[in-house]
C-alpha cells in the first residue's frame, strides 16, 4: 500500500525526481573524473537514466505517454501538413460515413415488427420485355386473401390523399388506406386505443407525430371526430412513431390510417375495378410455409383471376418477395442501388485518396528523419519504440480525422438527405448518425492509421544505423522512395478518374439543359388543383377551374396561365387509345386548357394554340404529325376518342419535349386534348411569371381560397421541378466535381511533397553537377524526368480504371459517351497543369542551388 | 581467495540491494561513495556498474528502505546522501540471514560434490 502511494507520488513529482537524478549522475561523473577515470567508463548515461527512472513505476504507461508527447511535438513541427492531413482524412472518413449511413438506412434497417421474417410482399410483373412491376387490383387481392392457404393473413394497403379539416385550415394528410386486418397481420400495437376490426366503419388511427403536433398529445383523443374529405371519422387509436409503414419510398411517412371498410364515404376509389392496380399486398406466412409455396399459390390465383378478368396487351405474373427486399418498389430498387454504388465509389476513392495523402505525409517526414531514426537506434532505442512512435503519429492524425469526419458526416448526411429525388421517389429515411455509423468511422480511422503508419514503419524497420547516420541524407533516389512513388502514381490515377467523371457528368448536365425546351422556360409557378377530394360534379368543377384561372391570370406579375394534366419531366405520362385515319393506336395523351403553350413557352410549328371556350380542337406534337401524316400538313385532320366517340380536329402542331424524363429514348407522339372536353379532377395550374414565382405564392393561395375555402393548396416552382427532374445528374455531377477538386488538391500536395523531398535529398548531387558546369535547366530536367514517368504511370492506371468504370457510368450519363476520349484528355491536361504547379517551386529551388553552400554542408 | 581480474557487478537484483544496504549500515553515503566502498571492501573484485547502482537506489527508495538527502560532499559539491531507515535495517537483517543460509547450503553442496 505504502509502495503504491510512493509510486503515485513519484508519478506526481516526476520532473523533480528526474532533475535530482540527473544532478546525481553529473556528480558521479565529476567524481570519476577527479579519480582519473574517463567518462567512457561510466557507460551509457542515457541508459542509466532510463533504467533508473523505470523503477519509479509505470514504465510502460510512461513510455506510451512520452511517445505520445513526442508524436504530438513532431506533428506540431509541421502544422500545415498535419492540419491538411486531418482535414483530408476528415473529408474522406466523413464521406465514407455519410454514404454508409445512407446505405445503412436504405438496405439494412429492418422493419421493426414482431417476427418480420415471416412477412412477404406480393407484386406482379408484366410478362413482356419491359418486365414492369405493379401492385394489385382490389378484387385480385380479395381472391388471393381467400384462396392462398400459405398465408396466415394477407393485407392490402395504398396511400391516398385525404383533406382533413384541422381547426380553421384544410390540410392534406398523407393517409394510408388499409385492409382492416393490416395491423393485426403486421402485429403492430397502437400506443393508445385499438387497431381496426373487421366491422369498423368511419374510424381513423393517428400517427404519433400528428397526434403530438396537431393535438398536443391530447390524452382524450379517443372518440374525437375528425373531418376527412367532409366526412366524420372517429379516432380510435394512435400508432407509435416506431412504425412508419412497410414501404420506404412512397413519399413522406403516413400521418393517418383509415380502414378499407370506410370506402362508402370515399368516392372515386376504384375498389370494384379489376384493371386498376393500386393496392400493395403484404402477408404473414403460416408457420412452416415457404416463399416458394406462396409463389406457386399466387400463380394459381393469378391465372384464375385473369381468366375471369381478361386484360388486353401484356399479361402479369405474381412475384413473392421477403418484405425486407420489398421496402422499395422493386422497380426502383435498382436505381437506388445504382446511385448508392456511385456514391460509395466516390466516397471510397475520397477515403483512399486521404489515406494515401497521410501515408505520403508520414513517409516524406520519415525520409527526412532517417538520420534522426539512425541516431535514436544508435542511442539504444529499440526498433519497437520507433515503430510505436510512428504508429502513434499516424494514430493521432487518425483520431483527429475521425473527429473531423464525424462532423463532416453529419453535415454531408443532411445535405444528401435533402437530395432525395435521385432515388426515384422521395425517401423516408432516418439519417441521424447512429452508433453503427460512428463505429464505421472509427474503424475507418483505425484502418487509416494502420495503412498510413505502416509505410514509414517499413522504412524505419529496415534502416541500418551506420547507413542512416552517415549517408541518409545523401542517398539518391534509390529503392527507399519506391513506396512513395507508388502512392503518388495512385493518387494521380484516382485524380484522373475523378476529373474524367466530373467532366462527363458536367457535360451531361449541359447536354440535358440544351436538349429540352423546358429548361429555357423561365420563371413559372405550378399549383396542384385537387377537385377529386371535393366531390364536385363536372359542371361545378369546370366552373371552379375557369373561375380560378381567371383570377390567377389577373394577378399582377402573372404573364400567362393555363392548366395541364401531366407536367413534363414529372416522372409520369399517360397513354390512351385514339382513332387516327380510321385505325386505333396507342399514343400519349395530355389534357390542357387554352393558351397552355403560350404559358409553357413551347413553340408552335404550325397552326395555333387552343382558344378559350374551344372544345373540339386539339394540338399534336411534331412526332405525332410526322408519324401519321408524313410530308403532309396535319392541320384540320380528325382524331377520335374511341371510348366516348368524341371527335377533334388538329388546330396546331407543337414542338414539345420529353414527358416522363429526358432519358426517354425518343419523344413519343402526343395529343393535347382540351380540358373543356376532357374534364380532369386533378390538374396542375401552370403560371408563367415575370418576377420570381416565390413572390406570387401568397397571391395564388389567396385566389384558391377565394374560389373555395376548402380547396387544398400545394404549389412549387418550375425551377424546383426541374431540379427534381435533374437531381440524379446533379448529384452525380456535383459529387464527382467535389471529388475531382479534392483529389486534384491532394494529388498536388502529394506531388509537391515528393518532388520537394527528392530535391532536398539530391541537393548535394545537384551541387556537384552544377560545380562541374551543368546548366540549371539540365539539372531541373534531370530531376523532373522521374516525375514524368510517375505521371505517365498514373495516367496509364487512370485510363485503365476509367475504361473499367465506363460500363457502370454509361447508365448515368446523357448525351455523351462514357468512353468519350475528350473527357479523359481534358482530365490529363488538367493533371498536367496541376503537376506543373506542384513542381514549380522545388524545381526553382533545384535550379537556384548554390554549389558552394551545399558542398560545405556536411 | 586469490585476487583475480575485477568483475563488474551485475549481480542478481537482490544481492546488489543487500550489498548496498550493508554498505549503508555504517552511515550515509552518496552513490559514488557506495560504489567505491563496495569496490574497496571487496578488494577491487566487485565493481558496481552505475547502470545497476542507480536503478537499485531508486528501487530501495521506493521500498522505503533508504532515505535520500542532499548534502555536501568531501569535495564541497552538492551530493545526494543515502541513509538506512528502520525498515531498511530490518530488511538487511532478513537478507543477511537468508544469504548465510544460502551460502551454507551452496557450501555443503560444493563440499559433497
Amino acid at each position: 500500500m505504502r509502495r503504491l502511494w510512493r509510486k503515485l507520488r513519484a508519478l506526481r513529482r516526476h520532473d523533480d525526481m528526474a532533475r535530482e537524478l540527473d544532478e546525481e549522475i553529473r556528480f558521479h561523473l565529476e567524481m570519476m573524473e577527479a579519480d582519473g577515470a574517463g567518462r567512457a567508463e561510466f557507460g551509457n548515461v542515457a541508459l542509466v537514466r532510463e533504467a533508473s527512472r523505470e523503477s519509479w513505476g509505470w514504465p510502460a504507461l510512461e513510455g506510451w505517454l512520452r511517445d505520445l508527447r513526442l508524436a504530438l511535438r513532431s506533428l506540431r513541427r509541421t502544422p500545415v501538413a498535419s492540419a491538411a492531413a486531418v482535414v483530408s482524412l476528415g473529408v474522406g472518413i466523413g464521406a465514407a460515413s455519410a454514404v454508409f449511413s445512407i446505405a445503412d438506412a436504405i438496405f439494412f434497417r429492418t422493419l421493426r415488427v414482431p417476427d418480420a421474417d415471416a412477412l412477404v410482399s406480393v407484386y406482379q410483373r408484366s410478362d413482356d420485355r419491359r418486365a414492369m412491376f405493379s401492385s394489385h387490383a382490389w378484387p385480385h387481392y380479395e381472391m388471393l386473401r381467400d384462396q392462398a392457404g400459405s398465408f396466415q393473413s394477407l393485407a392490402a394497403y395504398s396511400r391516398i390523399p385525404v383533406n382533413a379539416r384541422l381547426g380553421r385550415l384544410t390540410e392534406r394528410l398523407i393517409t394510408e388506406l388499409v385492409s382492416n386486418n393490416y395491423f393485426e397481420m403486421l402485429r403492430v400495437q397502437p400506443k393508445v386505443g385499438r387497431a381496426f376490426r373487421p366491422d369498423d366503419g368511419q374510424v381513423a388511427i393517428l400517427g404519433e407525430r400528428l397526434w403530438r403536433e396537431r393535438f398536443g398529445s391530447d390524452p382524450e383523443i379517443l372518440g374525437r371526430t375528425l373531418v376527412l374529405n367532409a366526412q366524420a371519422f372517429m379516432v380510435i387509436g394512435v400508432l407509435p412513431d416506431s412504425f412508419q409503414g412497410v414501404v420506404l419510398d412512397w413519399g413522406k411517412p403516413p400521418q393517418l390510417w383509415i380502414p378499407a371498410t370506410a370506402r362508402a364515404v370515399l368516392p372515386a376509389l376504384p375498389f370494384e375495378n379489376a384493371g386498376s392496380h393500386w393496392m400493395l399486398v403484404t402477408g404473414r406466412l403460416r408457420p412452416g410455409a415457404t416463399v416458394e409455396q406462396a409463389q406457386s399459390e399466387a400463380e394459381a390465383v393469378s391465372t384464375q383471376f385473369y381468366a375471369q378478368h381478361p386484360v388486353d396487351g401484356w399479361k402479369y405474373r405474381p412475384v413473392v418477395l421477403p418484405v425486407q427486399q420489398a421496402r422499395f418498389f422493386p422497380a426502383y430498387r435498382a436505381s437506388v442501388e445504382n446511385y448508392i454504388a456511385l456514391l460509395a465509389a466516390v466516397a471510397g476513392l475520397t477515403f483512399l485518396m486521404a489515406c494515401f495523402n497521410v501515408a505520403n505525409l508520414l513517409l516524406g517526414r520519415a525520409a527526412q528523419r532517417q538520420r534522426e531514426f539512425g541516431i535514436q537506434v544508435a542511442m539504444g532505442a529499440g526498433r519497437a519504440r520507433l515503430a510505436r512512435t510512428l504508429l502513434l503519429e499516424a494514430g493521432l492524425l487518425a483520431c483527429g480525422g475521425v473527429a473531423a469526419g464525424l462532423v463532416m458526416a453529419s453535415l454531408m448526411t443532411s445535405a444528401l438527405s435533402r437530395f432525395d429525388a435521385p432515388f426515384g421517389l422521395p425517401l423516408n429515411l432516418d439519417l441521424s448518425v447512429n452508433p453503427r455509423v460512428a463505429g464505421f468511422a472509427a474503424a475507418a480511422g483505425i484502418l487509416t492509421a494502420l495503412l498510413a503508419g505502416l509505410a514509414p514503419l517499413r522504412q524505419a524497420w529496415r534502416s541500418d544505423v551506420l547507413g542512416l547516420i552517415s549517408g541518409g541524407m545523401r542517398a539518391g533516389g534509390g529503392r527507399r522512395m519506391r513506396l512513395a512513388d507508388v502512392l503518388v502514381s495512385a493518387q494521380v490515377a484516382i485524380c484522373l478518374v475523378a476529373l474524367t467523371g466530373a467532366s462527363l457528368f458536367e457535360r451531361t448536365m449541359e447536354r440535358i439543359q440544351t436538349s429540352d425546351p423546358m429548361f429555357r422556360a423561365g420563371h413559372a409557378l405550378m399549383a396542384e388543383v385537387d377537385l377529386l377530394s371535393r366531390g364536385y360534379d363536372e359542371a361545378r368543377g369546370q366552373r371552379m377551374l375557369n373561375e380560378l384561372l381567371r383570377r390567377v391570370r389577373e394577378l399582377p406579375g402573372v404573364e400567362e396561365a393555363a392548366y395541364v394534366k401531366t407536367v413534363p419531366l414529372g416522372g409520369f405520362r399517360g397513354a390512351r387509345d385514339v382513332k387516327v385515319n380510321g385505325a386505333q393506336v396507342n399514343v400519349q395523351v395530355n389534357t390542357i386548357s387554352p393558351r397552355y403553350f403560350a404559358a409553357a413557352g413551347l413553340p408552335l410549328r404550325q397552326g395555333r394554340d387552343l382558344r378559350d371556350g374551344e372544345a373540339s380542337s386539339v394540338v399534336i406534337n411534331e412526332q405525332m404529325a410526322e408519324r401519321f401524316w408524313p410530308g403532309q400538313s396535319a392541320l384540320g385532320r380528325v382524331i377520335e376518342l374511341p371510348r366516348t366517340k368524341q371527335q377533334f380536329t388538329v388546330a396546331g402542331v407543337v414542338r414539345d419535349g420529353r414527358m416522363r424524363n429526358f432519358r426517354e429514348a425518343q419523344i413519343a407522339p402526343c395529343v393535347y386534348l382540351p380540358l373543356e372536353a376532357d374534364y380532369q379532377r386533378m390538374i396542375t395550374l401552370y403560371a408563367r411569371t415575370g418576377p420570381p414565382p416565390e413572390a406570387l405564392l401568397g397571391a395564388v393561395r389567396a385566389a384558391f381560397q377565394d374560389v373555395d375555402r376548402e380547396l387544398p393548396f400545394e404549389a412549387g416552382t418550375l425551377e424546383k421541378h426541374l431540379e427534381r427532374a435533374l437531381a440524379r445528374e446533379k448529384l452525380a455531377a456535383s459529387s464527382m466535381s467535389g471529388l475531382g477538386a479534392f483529389t486534384a488538391l491532394l494529388a498536388a500536395v502529394g506531388l509537391y511533397g515528393l518532388i520537394a523531398v527528392t530535391v532536398s535529398r539530391r541537393s548535394r548531387e545537384i551541387g556537384i553537377r552544377m560545380a562541374m558546369g551543368a546548366r540549371p535547366a539540365g539539372v531541373v530536367a534531370e530531376v523532373l524526368k522521374r516525375f514524368g514517368w510517375l505521371l505517365a504511370a498514373g495516367a496509364a492506371a487512370g485510363l485503365a480504371a476509367c475504361a473499367a468504370l465506363s460500363r457502370f457510368a454509361e447508365a448515368l450519363v446523357f448525351g455523351v459517351r462514357a468512353t468519350d476520349p475528350t473527357a479523359f484528355l481534358m482530365a490529363c491536361g488538367l493533371m498536367g497543369i496541376i503537376a506543373a504547379l506542384a513542381s514549380a517551386a522545388p524545381a526553382w529551388r533545384a535550379a537556384k542551388t548554390d554549389p558552394w553552400q551545399v558542398l560545405r554542408q556536411d | 581467495m586469490e585476487r583475480g581480474d575485477p568483475v563488474t557487478l551485475d549481480l542478481l537484483r537482490g544481492t546488489l540491494d543487500m550489498l548496498v544496504l550493508k554498505t549503508l549500515s555504517r552511515g550515509p553515503l552518496h552513490g559514488y561513495g557506495i560504489a567505491q566502498r563496495i569496490k574497496q571492501n571487496s578488494s577491487d573484485v566487485l565493481q558496481v556498474g552505475e547502470g545497476s547502482l542507480y536503478p537499485a537506489l531508486q528501487r530501495l527508495l521506493l521500498q522505503g528502505w533508504v532515505t535520500a538527502e542532499w548534502g555536501t560532499s568531501e569535495t564541497n559539491r552538492r551530493a545526494r546522501f543515502y541513509g538506512l531507515t528502520k525498515d531498511g535495517r530490518r530488511q538487511l537483517a532478513r537478507e543477511t540471514d537468508e544469504f548465510r543460509r544460502m551460502v551454507a547450503a551452496i557450501g555443503q553442496v560444493m563440499e559433497l560434490a
